[in-house]
């Protein structure tokens, strides 16, 4: 009887502590519901289009007030006429110009994956756009469709289906932060997350332009306006496609992403010209896309001669909008230690089937590859120089784009948790380190190339089932 | 998979898993009464465990069948390790008192 009451106020003092606990945890518990509470109501500010680039905002990723690239001051502007794509096109190199035209030849092959009547037709359609909207702008044509100079006015337009105009009245924002976030915000909305703004600085831009059908270069005279500005996007482009590098189903994202390019450019210019300021979309002419795109804050210059964004690594596609519009809250140049890993990693450099990419361990101020012929670079800058006659070459022989460096390097993952986690890592550990990592990357099954397996899985009736669906 | 995509599914059941980890951790500290180490060496067990199902599921959904088994090997493995070290710690010092 005795050991019963024991029993009983053992229990009763146990069951005193347990409500305690509860009790305790109830206010763990509305504590975590007030700070979910507090996160809900500031979620919405956070996700104005202010933070566009919200990856490349926290502390892994530091902002820098300058170029982050040492720039001699020698450094001369680039002139357009030295691109191979402008020799090639227009004929005026001796080897590279009968060369580049056998590129895109019809020769198609159904028992070689990513080379079958099927890759070809995603590589002709995705392409079709950008054909049409802005023709030869793939090769740098400047003043071309969607990328046209011209700034009509009103009693210019064709007929009233006509948008692109510039309005006669210059909407005035309230503020400069006011205007970066309605340009941002917009972009977004037309389908780009990666958006930076920066001021126009002619070191970037063409010393002349070229038009390679006509061998003419072209002043900046003839530009229609003084441009302040320029905004930069940056274009995904699809991983599986990209994964299948070198062949026809990769052709299909380069195509897709010029594709878009065009499209977004355009919405954008008109967007800017409906509030009444001048603007003109752009490719790959008027200026050099990556030191725009570093200046906007929107990634690192790469081993590969690529831009490597935060998100999607070199898996993008850049294109840009020279505007007269001036009032901007511009971004600042950002990096998170891309060029670093570079320096270590070589992934590109090795899997490059032409031998076009630097195997030198630190970038340089000019280009150190043995090719005699060194025109097409423009030294000054400290960075890694290719060799980008052999790697056109090579284009000509596989007839597609290649973009083996883009599939290899360890950059260019899809947007999941854990492969962000790793950038983070990468971005904090010591250079050392980094050659594990690499290694790691090839280990995990991850930057294959040439890789039939991946045209299979392009192509499989369920694809790869991004987030489960 | 209805309403729900895999990484969502996933995610829910990380955080059912680590809750039954963390229920399991503490009805054998009230029956074995851990010391600091066994605590540091079990809740790095669970951490590693729960990552390893995170990360091998999210490379399946994915479609990358060698990172997942990697993640196997490079986190399930050590995640073991530590665990049944773990649990032969607290034995032995249950079996000496």
């Amino acid at each position: 009887m005795e050991r019963k009451k024991n029993d009983h106020q053992q229990q009763t003092e146990a069951d005193k502590s347990s409500r305690l606990n509860r009790r305790q945890f109830l206010k763990v518990g509305s504590a975590g519901a007030v700070i979910g509470a507090m996160e809900m109501v500031t979620a919405p500010a956070k996700l104005t289009a202010g933070t566009a680039n919200e990856p490349t905002t926290n502390d892994v990723v530091k902002e820098h007030n300058n170029f982050p690239v040492k720039i001699s001051s020698d450094y001369k502007p680039f002139a357009q006429k030295d691109t191979v794509f402008s020799q090639a096109v227009g004929g005026t190199h001796k080897t590279l110009g009968p060369l580049g035209r056998t590129f895109e030849r019809y020769e198609c092959d159904d028992s070689k994956p990513g080379f079958t009547r099927i890759d070809w037709a995603l590589h002709h359609s995705t392409w079709s756009i950008e054909h049409s909207a802005t023709p030869g702008s793939k090769f740098g044509m400047p003043d071309a469709g969607w990328y046209g100079w011209k700034q009509k006015t009103k009693k210019e337009r064709e007929s009233f289906l006509d948008l692109n105009y510039v309005y006669d009245e210059k909407y005035q924002f309230k503020s400069k932060q006011e205007a970066s976030d309605s340009i941002k915000r917009a972009a977004r909305m037309f389908g780009v997350e990666l958006v930076g703004i920066t001021q126009r600085n002619k070191k970037w831009d063409y010393s002349k332009h070229y038009n390679p059908m006509t061998r003419e270069e072209i002043s900046w005279d003839k530009f229609p306006f003084e441009p302040k500005s320029v905004i930069v996007l940056a274009v995904e482009m699809d991983y599986e496609s990209i994964a299948t590098a070198p062949s026809y189903t990769l052709e299909g994202a380069i195509g897709e992403g010029y594709s878009t390019m065009a499209v977004v450019a355009y919405q954008l210019s008109v967007f800017l010209k409906c509030l009444g300021y001048k603007a003109v979309a752009s490719g790959n002419d008027l200026g050099l896309s990556v030191p725009y795109a570093i200046q906007a804050g929107l990634g690192e210059g790469g081993r590969n001669g690529l831009l490597i964004t935060y998100k999607y690594g070199p898996r993008v596609r850049l294109c840009k909008i020279y505007t007269e519009l001036d009032f901007l809250e511009y971004d600042k140049p950002k990096t998170f230690g891309a060029t670093e890993f570079c320096q270590r990693c070589q992934r590109c450099a090795d899997a490059c089937p032409s031998n076009s990419i630097s195997k030198d361990l630190k970038p340089g101020m000019a280009p150190t590859h043995d090719n005699p012929e060194k025109w097409f670079n423009n030294p000054g800058a400290d960075k890694w120089y290719l060799n980008s006659k052999t790697c056109f070459e090579y284009w000509c022989k596989a007839n597609n784009s290649c973009g083996v460096c883009i599939s290899a390097c360890p950059y260019n993952k899809p947007d999941f948790w854990h492969h962000r986690m790793v950038d983070k890592f990468n971005s904090l550990l010591p250079s050392p380190v980094h050659s594990f990592m690499r290694e790691m990357d090839i280990a995990f099954g991850y930057g294959n190339t040439f890789d039939e397996k991946a045209v299979k899985k392009f192509w499989a009736r369920n694809g790869r089932k991004y987030l489960g669906y | 998979m209805g309403i729900f995509n895999g990484i969502e599914i996933l995610f829910f059941a990380l955080g059912v898993i680590s809750t039954l980890l963390i229920l399991v951790l503490i009805y054998m500290n009230k029956k074995y009464t851990f010391k600091w180490y066994s605590w540091v060496l079990s809740i790095l067990g669970i951490f590693l465990i729960v990552f390893t199902i995170g990360w091998s599921v999210s490379s399946i959904l994915e479609g990358e069948t060698q990172a997942a088994n990697m993640g196997l090997l490079a986190f399930g493995l050590p995640a073991l390790i530590i665990l049944g070290i773990t649990r032969k710690l607290v034995l032995a010092k249950t079996q000496t008192a």
